[in-house]
């Protein structure tokens, strides 16, 4: 499932991988008579978001971090549909497609900006070429983190919450889960911060001077 | 992308078991006449396994296989 920036951006964030979820939100009814199923997906969705994240941490291509965290995120929404949370999975859609698709873009600007560069140890010091591609990828990086007052943090935050709440046998499992894959998401969004924007520059030295 | 088929292939099944069951994939009846079919049973090699857990259980992989979870990932 790879393609051109813009086309990822689109697929990735809002339509494509999302139809999964939305197709159990919409089946939710059918979904509800059968209390084994629910318990699958739980589990099957939490350890989706531990795994996921855990694996974008190690990625050093740009759009393969961005790829993953939206697996992880697409964990998020799983798990809250197998508690029966189906309001908050499509709220946590909503709120995905959009920072995940600034995220693609800011992504496709720094990648055609250093010539189909896709490495981010090649990148470094973008800060000063790239600040309006840098304000964008802020916002998109740390509403993904869940920093307050941005999108990301109402409806993880809110996911979170009522996982902790919920009193089935799985959700306390379900939770540490969840907490760890939040912790892994500010790890590689911060990373893809520093490595991108403010580390020393490893650029090559034929596309140093024209960007 | 063996993946995706391999999905929509368990969903196909989902599908098929609704026709059979219910003679439509109209949301609004299924969602209607379920409560009616709780206790069905299919059997299934010797299995007694409940109608309705069949078909969520067809489905759920398909939307595994869509949104990339895990065991169907790639």
């Amino acid at each position: 499932m790879e393609g051109p920036t813009p086309v990822s951006a689109l697929l990735h964030a809002a339509t494509m991988v999302t139809g999964g979820v939305f197709l159990v939100i919409r089946c939710s009814p059918i979904f509800e008579y059968s209390n084994i199923i629910l318990c699958l997906m739980t589990l099957i969705g939490g350890i989706t978001a531990f795994f996921c994240a855990l694996i974008a941490i190690y990625q050093y291509d740009i759009k393969k971090v961005i790829a993953y965290s939206t697996c992880s995120q697409l964990g998020y929404m799983f798990f809250s549909c197998g508690l029966s949370n189906y309001h908050l999975a499509i709220f946590h859609l909503f709120n995905h497609a959009f920072f995940k698709a600034l995220l693609f873009l800011g992504a496709g600007s720094i990648i055609h900006s250093l010539f189909d560069e896709q490495d981010m140890r090649r990148m470094g010091n973008l800060v000063i070429n790239l600040p309006y591609t840098f304000i964008c990828f802020c916002i998109g990086s740390f509403s993904i983190i869940g920093f307050p007052f941005l999108t990301g943090f109402y409806s993880k935050d809110l996911i979170l919450e009522v996982t902790f709440n919920v009193y089935i046998i799985d959700a306390w499992f379900i939770y540490f889960l969840a907490l760890f894959a939040a912790f892994c998401t500010s790890l590689y969004s911060i990373k893809i911060l520093l490595f991108v924007f403010f580390f020393k520059n490893n650029r090559f030295k034929s596309n140093f001077f024209v960007v | 992308m063996i993946m995706n088929r391999i999905a929509d292939v368990f969903f196909i099944f989902a599908l098929v078991l609704l026709i059979l069951y219910f003679k439509s994939v109209n949301y609004i009846l299924i969602f209607h006449l379920m409560p009616f079919f709780l206790n069905e049973i299919i059997s299934f090699f010797g299995f007694n396994l409940k109608l309705i857990d069949v078909i969520a259980f067809f489905i759920l992989i398909g939307a595994i296989g869509k949104s990339a979870q895990i065991g169907l990932h790639t």
